[in-house]
């Protein structure tokens, strides 16, 4: 499978041969039902013709399975494959910022109050340099 | 407006109501992700036993790129050369047969993780301490600034932070509400291309097993009309048995499923009356499938390992 075609043409081409395959595989085991439900005893001509049918399915899987592989393989090497996961990784991204933002809240509440009781601090030793000033001016 | 805020703030979903969907999503998503990588597992084996039987049949294809496996380059690869044609080489071992889906799968299963940290997030106590210095503070000052206001100001900083932290509470499961509705629905689109992607991987990926286990029926069926007996039609039956069964589970849906669980759950958190039943349907198909996939996935590595 050429590696510069894209997913669509990849896809597209994988699935007719598959389906074309399936087509093939059915009839053929729809031959055999049909000559063995033809009568209780085989022909020779019967059995020359199932095991003929039958070689011809073996190497029909074969293609099916081979098929299968190159597919998921030449699948996963696209664009398409590829771009998905800058695109997750954007909306993943998204979702953890957000998540921090909420937590930031919360500590933007508490530098608020240890900025409020850092003033209280300073506060309360103002509030004691003022008495000592009153008892030496007194 | 205060009393139409809280009201408002009041109507919204609490965390209690889409943290188990939530949570059972993110699970089943790891399980698709454990199916993926032991569908993958398997691939990688398959191809690799495909390259190296071309390999042999065909050892001139056999090269290395001409810049290495020399003691001046950095490296050596064994690659399996095209015939003809603008084809890429292939490698001769494969760790990985999807490593852009492995990386797709991965993606999916953090930003799961991500919805479930999001519904467990807990910014409260932080808020609670904030206050707690925040009053204390203010009723230091007060005894300072205005003494006989102080008793008042202490008395009101216990019911004062409890209201702020409920209120914070309240602010908290609307603003969840919001970044999980916004990441869903920003993620469904993408999400429902990887499922798309994944499910026709998953398809073609299976024909391999598919194909061996037709071909044992197949040969079965053939040693039993050659020599119709007892043994040889137990044998035809355990294949069909063994076959039924592989065509039974369809990787393609275990992803399909994923997809329908991960658009229910948008379209739950999207609506006013959130209600996740058809979600956690879903999400309980996806896990089941998930499970049965890697089962499938497991058994094909034993049998291939006890061959």
């Amino acid at each position: 499978m050429p590696d510069n075609k894209t997913y669509e043409e990849i896809l597209a081409t994988a699935t007719a041969a598959k389906e074309g395959f399936q087509k093939r595989e059915r009839d053929i085991n729809a031959e055999i039902n049909g000559i063995k439900a033809a009568s209780s005893t085989l022909s020779a001509a019967d059995k020359t013709r199932i095991s003929d049918l039958r070689e011809e399915k073996k190497a029909l899987l074969k293609a099916i399975g081979v098929l299968g592989l190159e597919t998921a393989e030449a699948l996963d090497d696209t664009d398409k494959a590829r771009n998905l996961v800058s695109a997750l990784r954007g909306v993943r991204q998204e979702l953890e910022a957000r998540r921090e933002k909420l937590l930031r809240i919360a500590e933007a509440v508490q530098k608020f109050g240890n900025t409020l009781k850092t003033i209280s601090q300073i506060a309360e030793k103002l509030d004691g340099i003022a008495s000592k000033l009153d008892g030496l001016t007194s | 407006m205060l009393f139409l805020f809280l009201a408002l703030l009041t109507a919204c979903s609490t965390a209690s109501d889409y943290q188990k969907p939530i949570t059972a999503f993110s699970q089943a998503t790891d399980g698709a992700k454990q199916a993926l990588a032991a569908l993958d597992e398997r691939l990688a084996e398959q191809l690799q036993a495909l390259r190296r039987a071309e390999a042999v049949a065909s050892p001139n294809r056999v090269r290395f790129p001409d810049d290495e496996c020399a003691t001046s380059t950095a490296g050596c690869t064994l690659l399996l050369y095209p015939e003809s044609g603008d084809a890429k080489p292939r490698p001769l071992t494969y760790t990985t047969a999807v490593p852009n889906q492995i990386q797709v799968m991965h993606e999916v299963s953090l930003y799961a993780k991500g919805l479930q940290d999001i519904t467990t997030a807990d910014a409260t106590p932080g808020i609670k301490a904030g206050f707690d210095s925040a009053m204390a503070a203010a009723t230091s000052l007060a005894s300072i600034l205005q003494p006989q206001f102080a008793p008042a100001v202490s008395a009101l900083s216990v019911p004062v932070t409890q209201a702020a932290v409920w209120l914070f509470g309240e602010y908290q499961e609307s603003v969840k509400l919001r970044a999980l509705r916004a990441a869903t629905a920003a993620m469904d689109p993408i999400l429902q291309e990887a499922v798309r992607v994944f499910a026709k991987t998953s398809e073609f990926a299976a024909l391999e097993d598919q194909q061996i286990l037709v071909g044992r029926f197949d040969s079965r069926m053939e040693a039993f009309e050659n020599a119709p007996s007892e043994q040889t039609l137990a044998q035809l039956a355990d294949a069909a048995t063994q076959l039924d069964r592989l065509l039974a589970v369809r990787p393609d849906q275990m992803f399909e499923e994923l997809g329908l669980a991960h658009q229910a759950l948008t379209e739950a958190l999207a609506s006013d009356e959130i209600t996740f039943a058809q979600a956690l349907l879903h999400i309980e198909r996806l896990a089941t499938k998930a499970e049965e996939l890697t089962q499938i996935a497991e058994s094909f590595k034993a049998a291939v390992a006890s061959q």
